[in-house]
């Protein structure tokens, strides 16, 4: 089943981005040549357990520092960690978001939690976007010190992926560290138990409105190599990839959405009638259901 | 329009494949590596 799969490769990506089990010995991070490899996933590089970079947090460090480089003749604009990016959308699109972020396989887990669920309004999904201009690029590249060093916004004041797998477990390695806590991480906390809740009641609230990890990726979704195809001539709208979606993507509005993000669970488990199935390269694979919607018998 | 579709996932991967290789070339490696091994009291929350 894809639904078994996914959730093992999960938790393998969770566990490589994490499988540096040396730090409760080191009470220190991973500082080996590994975290100069980017992960696909969000997750936080001051993680006592990381083995690579975060690629939010690399690109903001390449913009909080870019005034400084250029007057040392250096102009790193993190094309690395761009070129990376790029390349994983380009061929899958938003797909790492389903299957290799460690922070989207939490949402999912906490979302399993029985309570009354809500929808988002549509609207909220664009914040993202504005998260990734602002905190990554224009805040960490314009407000700048007197050296002309940036702040990375999104680091310092909005990730809860951040707080939970760095700043408590830091804290609880290194107690020196404790003394420096200050309103800044009170407000770090405040973000990451709001999250937390929301995650209960709401499908991935933070990729859908704040990730802007899945904001880059959600821009390659329509220009990837493997997309996904909707098929309205088999299409009943029964909802069914609506109500199964971990994204709250109503798929019969159109493939490739920006919040689509390759589970493929409309795919394998949702549609009874063969109205969705995916391409890699152009060349269409087949529905794994083709039953076509039954008409009602007539009555005796 | 179907083979113009086919043709734009390949132009975007090379595209960013080129601009990766100039990342690496121009150093931008060990940047990403000099900041991620260093804590990141900004991510902690008290930076």
């Amino acid at each position: 089943m894809m639904w078994v799969l996914r959730r093992w490769i999960q938790t393998a990506a969770t566990f490589l981005s994490n499988a540096y089990l040396m730090f409760p010995a080191s009470r220190n991070i991973y500082q080996g040549r590994l975290k100069s490899v980017c992960t696909p996933g969000l997750n936080c590089y001051s993680c006592p357990a990381a083995t690579g970079a975060c690629p939010l947090g690399s690109l903001q460090n390449f913009y909080a520092t870019l005034r400084p480089g250029l007057e040392q003749g250096r102009l790193h604009v993190g094309l690395y960690v761009i070129g990376f990016l790029g390349i994983i959308g380009s061929l899958v699109g938003r797909m790492p978001c389903a299957w290799v972020c460690p922070f989207g396989f939490l949402q999912e887990i906490i979302y399993k939690i029985p309570s009354r669920k809500f929808e988002i309004p549509h609207v909220l999904i664009y914040g993202k976007y504005v998260f990734l201009g602002l905190f990554i690029v224009i805040l960490p590249a314009v407000v700048v010190d007197d050296f002309g060093y940036g702040v990375t916004w999104f680091c310092k004041y909005v990730c809860p992926a951040g707080t939970l797998e760095a700043g408590i477990p830091m804290l609880a390695l290194q107690p020196s560290l404790r003394e420096l806590i200050g309103p800044l991480f009170y407000n770090k906390m405040a973000v990451l138990l709001l999250f937390l809740i929301l995650m209960v009641f709401i499908k991935r609230p933070f990729c859908r409105v704040v990730c802007p990890l899945g904001a880059i990726y959600s821009l390659f979704n329509r220009v990837s190599v493997f997309r996904m195809v909707h098929h309205p001539d088999k299409c009943v709208l029964c909802e069914e990839c609506y109500r199964h979606c971990p994204m709250g993507v109503r798929f019969y509005e159109g493939a490739n959405q920006v919040d689509c993000i390759r589970c493929l669970k409309c795919y394998q488990e949702s549609c009874k009638f063969g109205a969705i199935s995916y391409e890699v390269a152009g060349i269409r694979l087949p529905s794994i259901r083709t039953k076509r919607p039954e008409k009602e018998a007539p009555a005796d | 329009m179907k083979q113009e579709s086919r043709k734009i996932p390949f132009v975007v991967l090379v595209i960013f494949i080129i601009l990766f290789i100039i990342g690496i070339n121009i150093n931008e490696v060990s940047a990403v590596w000099e900041k991620a091994v260093q804590i990141c009291f900004n991510c902690i929350g008290i930076g």
